[in-house]
């Protein structure tokens, strides 16, 4: 078995990513775990059917979703990732436990589509999930105003303060 | 505030099977590789982005460590990205006054550049804040080099064990 990774130029024949989106994360104290989510810097944007959805300011209606644990043990349940066209979703029905799902009842809507990876772990695809409008500027409730760093030759910032 | 999911990463057990489905069924593609020091054929780490052409993505979005012979499949960490220095150290602040566990931070990756500052969960999860990270696209090599300490950071608190163990 070949041990050293090979490169990997892209091609139509694969299914184009976007960008990651969100993972999936059982907690076996969920509620517990959103106290800590809160002060991490997630908002709560929906709960359904026991799932609890928490956003960043970015594009992404949720980039964090907390499900209950089934066992009493924490586990991860894989990233998702929005991909390019329907195409690439239906490309992923062939993988192992590839299951469809209809997501228009979660903010943004969309489809995913779920499956195995070979070492056993869950990616999902999701596509036709619309983005949030993400700030122009990055909000903070701490700073005012930050220019490029003043250094010892090059005082980029003039006439202006730091806070 | 958080922006958004930067990326995340797994010890896999089947190392060479996953690295495999990831790359001949996506547009991922290593930005670096970390190989065994005493075993130069023996790859151990990738962090992979999504390759958007010319358009530049992030260093990595996923990343994926050989697990030892003793270890399962399970997560690493995942990590959500801040929008600079001062807003992680004002974090970094406020989740240790409130009684939060530290695991390692705040540093700057070597491999990626970020800022990084990792905690642990109520339910023992990694989590990660990260600012200022590296951007890459088509034009940028792949590179490869010997796993070690030397590689994850160029300045921080010294690289503590549990790190290295999955969350």
């Amino acid at each position: 078995m070949a041990t050293r990774i090979k490169p990997s130029p892209n091609s139509s024949q694969k299914i184009q990513l976007q960008r990651a989106s969100h993972v999936f994360l059982r907690h076996p104290d969920p509620e517990k775990f959103l106290i800590f989510a809160k002060d991490f810097g997630f908002i709560e944007e929906a709960r359904n059917w026991g799932a609890i959805y928490l956003r960043g300011y970015g594009i992404d209606p949720y980039c964090y979703v907390v499900l209950p644990s089934i066992t009493g043990e924490k586990q991860f349940e894989g990233g998702a990732f929005i991909v390019k066209s329907r195409e690439d979703l239906e490309m992923a029905m062939k993988f192992a436990g590839a299951v469809r799902k209809d997501l228009s009842h979660l903010p943004g809507g969309g489809e995913m589509v779920s499956f195995s990876t070979p070492g056993g772990g869950k990616m999902h695809l999701v596509w036709g999930q619309e983005a949030r409008t993400a700030p122009k500027k990055e909000p903070s409730a701490q700073v005012q105003h930050l220019g490029p760093y003043n250094l010892p030759f090059h005082k980029d910032r003039k006439g202006l303060s730091q806070k | 505030m958080v922006h958004k999911l930067g990326h995340y990463g797994f010890i896999s057990s089947a190392f060479d099977e996953d690295l495999a489905f990831y790359l001949d069924n996506f547009n991922l593609t290593p930005s670096d590789v970390l190989f065994e020091p005493t075993m130069p054929e023996l790859d151990v780490l990738a962090f992979l982005h999504i390759d958007l052409g010319s358009e530049f993505s992030d260093h990595h979005t996923l990343f994926m460590q050989r697990a030892r012979p003793d270890q399962k499949t399970l997560m690493h960490h995942c990590s959500f990205e801040v929008a600079d220095f001062d807003t992680q150290l004002i974090g970094h602040q406020w989740l240790a006054d409130r009684g939060y566990t530290s695991v390692w931070g705040v540093g700057r990756h070597i491999l990626g550049s970020q800022i990084f500052d990792y905690w642990k969960d109520p339910s023992g999860f990694k989590i990660e804040h990260y600012a200022d990270g590296d951007i890459v696209n088509e034009k940028t090599p792949t590179s490869r080099q010997a796993a070690g300490p030397d590689t994850l950071s160029i300045w921080g608190p010294p690289l503590p064990v549990e790190f290295v163990e999955a969350s």
